[in-house]
Order: C-alpha cells, then structure tokens, then sequence
C-alpha cells in the first residue's frame, strides 16, 4: 500500500517530532497492544507479522499465573540466560581509575561515547572496540600512568631503589590483582615482570613502571569484566570464582571495582553461596556509598533517556530566561529526588511515581512556582500539579522541542518506557505532517484532528491521550492552565492496559500508573536490562516475573529489588561458553 | 551537441565488435579509459535524509547533461563528475529490521541485510544491538589497497556521533559484521593521529615506539590466551578488538608520511569543539562545535592525510542518517530529518540543505584538484570519490531512484556525464568498484545481486 495521503494536514507548516507521527492504519490498527516481546521475539512482533496480540494488561498478569501465585500453573524454572563479556563503560572505566589509581582526571570523557541501547550505556550487545576506541585507551593508558608515577615510592610501596626487582615483583602482584581484580598467575607475573626488564634496558625506573601500569590498563582482564567461572565437568552452568562475584557485586552496585571488604571477601572464598552474596549486596546498599547512590541514579537517568538533558536547548525567543546552565541543575534535581526517595526515604516506585515533593536547586524552585526548600532540601509542590518523576521539569523539557510541548513523544515514552508496550513502525511509504497548531487554539485541539485521521488513528489514539495528559507543563515543565488563551483539557484514558479507563491530568496519570502491575513489571524488566548489562530475552521472563512478584510484595522497594536481583540464576551463575 | 555512447553505437551496428573511427561526437568531455587506468584512493562522502529530487536531476542526457539547482555548485568540476541517478538498493527493503533509516544506512555501503541483535528492536523500531550484515565497500576497498598504508583507511565525522540516535544510523562503514568503523568526529585527534608522530623529534618517536612496542606485545599475549576460553560471540568480540590494536599498532610503528605532502605543511586545525548554543528544534544530539567549521577542517585533513599518502582510503560522514542538524549556518531553522518527513512543505529549505552538501562536496573536489599527490598528478585524478546517501526521498523514506555523484576515477570513469539506470541494485555500483581497483568480484554484499553496471568506463 502505498500512503501519501498526509497524516492529517499536508502542507502545514508546524511540524513534530516525526518519530512519533508516523503511523499508520496498516501498521498500527490492533496490533498497537501488544507488549514489547522480550528480546529477538520483539523484532517478529513489529509489522503485525503475527505475535500473540496482547496487551501490557495480559503480560501484567504472567507473573502471578507463572510463579507461585497460587492461580494454576507450575513455576517456570528460572534459567541462568546469556551472559556476554562486559567491558566497562564510560562512567565504569572513570569510577575504576579513580579507585585504583585515585586519580580523578576522568579520562573516559575523552572515549567515544558508548552505544545506548534504548537509553543503557552498559548494554554489551553494543560494545566494540574499534581503532578509534583501542586509540583513546592507549592514551588513557598512558595519561594514567605518568600520573601516578609522580610519587613513585607511594605507588610501588616500597624503594625500587636497592632492591629493584624485589620491590617491582611485589608492585606487580599486589597492584595486578587490583587492576584486574583477580590474582596473577605465576606466568602472568613473570610476563609483566618481563615488560618492565624490558623497559629497563633502554628507560629509566619511572618510564618502566610506566610501562607496567600501561600493560594492566590495556589487558583485557581490566578493560572487561572477565568471569570463567569455576569449571566443572558435565556442567551446563557455572558457579562464579569468589572474585568473579565481588566485581558482578561491584560493577552492579558501585558502578565501580570492589571495595576493600568485597575484595577480602574474595580472598577468603567467601562469595559463593546465595547467602554470602545477598549479604554483601545487603551491606552496599544499607550504609550505601556515594557511588551506591549514583548507581542507583544512574539507572533512572538511562532509563527515562535524561542522558542528555545537561546539554539541554530551548528555544530563548519562547523562553528568554532560559540558560543552559539549568540542564545540569534538572539532572541534579531528578538525580537527587531519587537517591533521597531511595536512600533515608521510603524507597518505594509508588513515591517515586507519585510523591508531590522535590529536592531542587533555587533556579528550579523558581520554575516551579514553589515555595522555598524547607532546611532538609525538600521542596514542596503543588499536589493537584505534581506528582514524582513525570511530571519533574528533567522528563519534561527532554520530551519537549524547543518552543513548544511534544505531547507525542510523551506519551509515546510512558506507553514504551513504563507499559514495555511496542508501538509498530510506520508503513514506509507515509507521507508525515504534523498537525498546525492556529492561534486560539491548543496542542490537544490540533491533535483531535490528527486521531480521526484513520491512517493515524491506530497508534495515536493509544499515546497521544497519553501524552496530551501532561499538557499542562510547558516545553520547560513548567505549569500552564491555557495555551493561546484558551483552557487546557487534560482529560484522557488509557487503552490496552491493566489500568485501562478515563482520568484527567497529570497527577491522575501518575496515579494510574502507580496502580499498574504492568509498569511494576516493566521497572523491573528495566532494572534487569541495567543490571545485567543486556535485554531480557524470553528466557528471561520467568527471572523477571519472578522478581516482580517480590518486588510487589516487598511494597514496591527498589533498593530491595537490587538485593533481590543478586539472588537469582541468572546473577549466580554462567552459562559454558558455547 | 549530443553525445553518442560508443555502447550505444555497438548496439547499434548489431552487437558486433568492430574497430569505430573516434568520432568527435562520441568523445565525452573527459578521454575515454586508457588501458588499465586505475584509480589509487577510494572516497566517501555522506550527507543523509534524502535529496529534493526535482532539484537534483540534471536536466538532459548522457554528455549533455545541465546542471540542477542542488548540483549547480560542481560546475566547475563538470568534466570529472559522473551524475547517476536510478540504482535501488534493494537490500534497503529485505533487510530484517524495520526503522527506514536503519535500513537504508546498515546497507547502504555494506550492499547485505543486517543482523538484529539479541535486544530486538527498540525505540521507534531501531535495531538496538544488532550490526549490518558484512564489510562496507569502503572497508573492502581498503583491505586491498590500504594495507601498506599508516592508515588501513581513514574515518571522519561531522557530528556525527550522537547519544540519543540508535546505533545503525549513526554509522555506515564496517569492517564486518558487528564490527562497526566509528568516525572521528574530532578534527584536533585526526591531526594528532595522523601527524603527532612526525611533529616530535626522531629521538622521541623512536623511545615511544620501543615502550608501545613491548606493551602491546604484552598485552596481546593477554587477549590471545583469554580469547582461547572463551564463547563464540565473547571470543569474536575480542578478536575485533585485536583487529583494532593490531591497526593501532600500524599506525603507531609506522613513521614519517613517506611523501611530500603536495607541498602541504601540515597544520594543526584551530576549529574547537566546545559546547557551543545551536538553537533548535529538539534536537537530540549533543551539539557541539560549529557544524560547518568542523566539515572544512575535517576535509583539509583527509586531503592533506592523502596528500602525504598516510591512507588510500577516507570517507566522511556528515552527521548521521535520520541527520537532526539544524542547518542555522544557511538560515534554515528546523532540524533536517523533521524537514525531511514533508518535502512539500520544507521543499526550499530542504533544496537549500542539498546545495549547501553540494557546495562541501565542491569544496573537497577544489582541494582534491588543487593538491597533488605524491605521483604528480592531482589527487583528484588518481581518486574514486562517492557521494552518497541512505535514501533518495526522506518524506516516503525512499531507498530505491538513488542519487550518486562520482567523480575523478583514475582514468576508470568515463566522466563529464549524467548516466540512469533503470533499478539496477547498487551492489553492481560496488562489485564495478571492486573491479576498477582490480579487486576481482562477481558480486558485493548479498550474493543474489551478481553482476556489474555497464557504462561506466
């Protein structure tokens, strides 16, 4: 079929974003429920090729039909799933060296940016090393090392000077088992021995050393997070070495190498039951360090695609008080709304979702109208207008263009983001006009017009009542109640979901989805894709059930939820390589 | 004055192969090809979302061509440009995948369906993990002529790497499958990398050698036994990165630029790539550095990088497919890939956008004319330059009707000309690209699409 029928009114200036104005009858009209299958599956749903058409309401309902839920039905084995080579991210590679080496000079910033898979930096489906990447490592590598040569005998731990080799063996065993956190081999020892005899021969003590610290900074057994394993015969999956686990325990929780005590755990061979593990994974987050509470950021950032929103543009003719300083000051206010909610507060998704108060900067008080922070940072919002994560000024401004609000991809980004809902691509051959937005009237007005076009109707009619719920909050999130001088309508519904039915506003929204068990699950099934540096796959479906289950029993924690997740298969264990 | 095809006159005298006077008529502007001429540099040059066809057709045929609105700017270089329009890449539309932008740029170079990942598709149906299917021409080229060079093959970037765009359409040269070629978007790196180690003295290169040398050997020792206990996928992905120190490796050992540069001192580029305030229309890529100023320094680079003979062979890539600049250096307000959805309604804006790639793509062929490399001749002469792009119309996301500009050709091309094609795949383009450097090939990318494009030479 070929459309050039435009999608409602050709030749109308004002164009959306068109990633969201592109579909189609042929491509949406009943298929738009179904749920984003978990891994390649999701690839044969798109088109309406045919998957099982149900909504997210259907797969809200598999985890208690699947896993003890007492409704009929043996649990699902949970397996152990992939398992690809991790290499570190930019942010995982900045936090190491700075552990390590405490250096602080964050040189990952100079790297190619990593690839986002669906807002995850930490996929490792998407990690290659090209020259260009193999280039910036080298000369981190090298940066790295003149740097912490300066002080030659606080690095070595001892005076090379007398006792040359003694002391250097020494540095390489003891520094070696940091950097590749892991102890040397014999072999391994004598090879990096060997570089620094080397280097002797044409360089001085620190130009050698340098040489030393460069070849742990490139092997492999730093830049990737290597787990054989412990081997055994006959086996289909693997138990992780002690020291495999602190750092699957590290990188998950700290984003960065094991602590002290993660790493006297591994000496003492005391990470390989259940019970070692959860109990680790217990203390990281019960005095969490900073890096704790970052990582846990860190997830929300990537999930609701805030990655960018530092460098945040809006249009200065619209909005002349805007600076780019404010970007940074949303991310911060996001950032630290999380890490308070689930650190000292009461860590739940419901407040997360829901809470009308805020912890935020002066500048961000003020776009919200707000009163001041009271002396504990809390800033309190307007409960009729504000409701946690959604309806923060970060989420807002990022799904917004520069003028004007983007009611589309708004709705589009909760429909995808929390419901784990798919929307089908466009048919190829539409012709893509957003709806003009004329003067008295609004976005909403516009956007009638464009669901009763039936070529746009199957997919719009699921987001954009979504979306046009949240049109209370300008482009920069902050609060309007008319657009063009005439009164805005936030009523809306949703369709194909657990909480199917009509509310109104942003605030009622929140509440929905609150209320939904398929946004439990599909938080969960995020947290799984960060934690486990991949997409969950349909093997993976009875872990992610599974741990929905107790994340909705243990009232929606999302710190428990972590500890939860070092509990299962497919966190103990490896698949044999195949 | 209308140019005969000397194939056509063949045709016409019954297919028989008989020894024709030259008839002036039949001369196109530029000489015939002289027996086993054979271009010596590849290059690609890339600007996305599709053109304005109306304004990109040349008017007339063959030699007599007129030149259009967008192409207007390459007048000068008439006589070397060989204009094609009417390839399809077909691979575009059996590809699995299902995001338009996905599929013309993961085939587009490479001519082969890519590989979803094991994330399936994300966000508006990009491939969240996946890879095109095999090497991209470009790489293919290299790996037969770029071997003896510092540099296999050179890859740079105007903005071209963006955090929010999914990785398909932010990149179009393979070395294979899942092993993505990453362009350098930073002029001041592709100077240090390509001359920071003739600017210090002999001494110094030397001592840095001798270090990188021992290390590295070192390490590679780790990756060798490490890939030996490892999976398939795991083992592949660090035999990719192998590959990638062992190009490292080339690049850094190697020294001197074993050629006179074209008389060219090699300076550093002074462009910053600072944060700068692009005004736009929710853009999503960070936007950083001035997007024209970045473009210039980017090609005197890779000229002056061919000049030297540091490589044979360069692409560069302007920003990415589904491209979201906001070309604000030519006063056109809103983001290309938003304009490109409504060719009706952004019609002059998106003929402006064309043009100015026009004018860039001018700008490369200027200092490609006005360089000689190292045999004397202009580089211009002795390269094969391809402008290319993942769709012909981005408002139906078109992948078929595709609008190429070749120039130089060594000699290979008959140039000077507008040629169509009639739906021919573009893997016959690239299987004749092979050929003309002497790459024996019956097909490129999927083997369904055998065969070469006549009339080129």
């Amino acid at each position: 079929m070929r459309m050039t029928k435009p999608c409602p009114d050709a030749g109308l200036a004002r164009l959306l974003a068109a990633s969201c104005l592109m579909l189609a009858a042929a491509a949406c009209t009943g298929v738009v429920g179904q749920v984003t299958g978990n891994g390649p599956g999701a690839g044969s749903t798109m088109g309406g090729s045919g998957a099982a058409p149900t909504g997210p309401g259907a797969d809200a309902s598999a985890p208690s039909s699947g896993l003890g839920g007492g409704e009929g039905g043996l649990p699902l084995p949970l397996v152990t799933g992939r398992a690809p080579l991790r290499r570190l991210t930019r942010v995982e590679y900045n936090n190491t060296v700075r552990a390590l080496l405490n250096d602080t000079s964050n040189p990952a910033l100079q790297f190619e940016p990593d690839t986002l898979a669906d807002g995850f930096t930490n996929n490792a489906d998407t990690q290659n090393v090209g020259t260009t990447l193999a280039g910036e490592y080298l000369a981190a590598a090298e940066a790295l090392s003149v740097s912490a040569t300066k002080d030659l005998p606080a690095l070595l731990g001892c005076n090379p000077v007398g006792a040359e080799t003694a002391c250097l063996r020494s540095f390489i065993q003891q520094f070696g088992q940091r950097a590749w956190r892991r102890p040397l081999t014999p072999e391994e020892i004598d090879r990096v021995a060997g570089v620094y005899a080397t280097g002797r021969v044409s360089f001085d003590i620190p130009t050698s050393t340098q040489m030393v610290l460069q070849t742990f900074l490139l092997s492999p057994y730093f830049l990737y997070r290597v787990e054989l394993g412990v081997p055994a015969a006959g086996a289909t999956v693997l138990s992780l070495t002690s020291w495999e686990m602190a750092s699957r325990l590290s990188y998950f929780l700290l984003g960065s190498m094991p602590d002290s005590a993660l790493f006297a755990a591994a000496q003492q061979d005391t990470l390989r039951t259940p019970q070692q593990v959860s109990a680790q994974a217990q203390r990281l987050v019960s005095a969490p360090a900073a890096a704790t509470q970052d990582r846990f950021a860190q997830f929300f950032t990537e999930w609701l695609h805030l990655i960018n929103v530092d460098n945040l543009q809006k249009d200065i003719v619209a909005f002349p008080s805007f600076t780019p300083s404010l970007g940074p000051l949303l991310r911060q206010e996001t950032e630290t709304f999380v890490k308070r909610t689930l650190f000292g507060g009461p860590g739940d998704l419901v407040t997360l979702l829901t809470a009308p108060y805020t912890y935020a900067s002066p500048e961000v008080v003020q776009l919200y109208g707000a009163p001041p922070a009271a002396a504990d940072g809390r800033v309190t919002l307007n409960p009729k207008q504000r409701a946690g994560l959604l309806t923060q000024p970060a989420f807002l401004a990022t799904f917004a263009k520069a003028a004007t609000t983007d009611p589309v991809r708004r709705g589009k980004f909760i429909w995808e983001g929390l419901f784990c809902g798919a929307v089908p691509p466009p048919p190829a051959n539409l012709m893509i006009t957003a709806p003009k937005i004329p003067p008295g009237t609004t976005t909403r007005q516009a956007f009638e017009a464009h669901r009763a076009s039936p070529a746009c109707a199957g997919c719009h009619r699921v987001m954009d009542p979504i979306g046009l719920t949240l049109e209370n909050f300008d482009a920069l999130g902050r609060w309007r109640d008319t657009e063009n001088g005439v009164p805005i309508d936030v009523s809306g519904t949703l369709t194909g979901t657990d909480v199917d039915g009509p509310f109104v506003g942003p605030v009622e929204l929140a509440q929905k989805l609150a209320a939904s068990q398929t946004v439990e699950n599909c938080v969960v099934r995020q947290f799984f894709r960060f934690g486990f540096g991949r997409y969950d796959t349909a093997d993976d479906a009875p872990t992610t059930d599974s741990l929905t289950e107790q994340f909705r029993k243990g009232k929606e924690n999302l710190v428990d939820l972590a500890v939860s997740m070092t509990q299962v298969p497919a966190f103990l264990q490896l698949p044999v390589p195949q | 004055m209308k140019v005969l095809s000397r194939r056509a006159l063949l045709r016409g005298s019954g297919g028989i192969a008989v020894a024709l006077p030259l008839l002036d008529a039949m001369l196109s502007p530029r000489r015939a090809r002289a027996a086993g001429a054979m271009p010596k540099r590849f290059i690609v040059f890339f600007s996305g979302n599709g053109t304005i066809m109306q304004a990109w057709a040349p008017g007339g045929t063959d030699a007599a061509f007129t030149f259009s609105p967008i192409l207007a700017p390459l007048q000068n270089h008439r006589n070397q440009l060989l204009i094609m329009r009417g390839l399809n890449n077909e691979v575009a539309y059996t590809t699995p995948g299902s995001n338009p932008h996905d599929m013309g740029m993961g085939t587009m170079l490479t001519g082969i369906g890519m590989k979803i990942g094991p994330s399936g598709l994300g966000r508006a149906n990009h491939i969240i993990d996946g890879s095109a299917g095999g090497p991209s021409i470009d790489q293919v080229i290299a790996g037969n002529i770029g071997k003896a060079s510092r540099f296999t093959s050179l890859s740079l970037g105007v903005q071209s790497t963006s955090t929010i765009l999914e990785p398909m359409v932010t990149r179009m040269a393979y070395r294979g499958s899942f092993d993505p070629v990453v362009p350098q978007d930073d002029p001041g790196k592709v100077f240090a990398s390509l001359f920071g180690n003739t600017m210090a003295s002999q001494a110094e290169v030397l001592s840095v050698q001798k270090r990188r040398g021992t290390v590295l050997d070192a390490v590679m020792t780790d990756y060798t036994s490490l890939m030996s206990k490892l999976g398939t996928d795991d083992r592949a992905k660090l035999d990719r990165h192998v590959t990638s120190i062992r190009e490292l490796e080339k690049q850094l050992l190697m020294t001197g630029t074993g050629a006179g540069c074209g008389g060219i001192t090699p300076m550093a580029p002074t462009v910053s790539l600072t944060p700068v305030a692009c005004l736009q229309d929710a853009r999503p890529a960070t936007c950083v550095g001035d997007f024209a100023s970045i473009g210039k320094a980017q090609m005197d680079l890779m000229v002056l990088a061919l000049a030297c003979d540091l490589t044979r062979v360069a692409t560069l890539q302007w920003s990415t497919a589904e491209s979201t600049v906001v070309h604000t250096e030519i006063g056109v307000t809103k983001e290309h890939h938003l304009m490109s959805h409504d060719d009706v309604t952004n019609v002059d804006a998106l003929t402006k956008v064309n043009t100015w790639y026009a004018q860039q793509f001018n700008y490369l062929l200027d200092q490609l004319t006005a360089t000689k490399g190292p045999d004397g001749a202009t580089l211009l002469d002795g390269s094969l330059v391809f402008w290319v792009n993942e769709m012909s119309r981005g408002t139906d996301h078109n992948r078929r009707d595709l609008a190429y500009v070749l120039a130089g050709g060594g000699g290979a091309l008959r140039t000077g000309r507008y040629v169509t094609f009639k739906g021919d795949p573009h893997n016959k383009l690239y299987t004749t690209f092979l050929n003309m450097f002497g790459i024996p090939a019956t097909y490129f990318g999927d083997p369904s699409y055998t065969g070469t494009l006549t009339g080129l030479s």
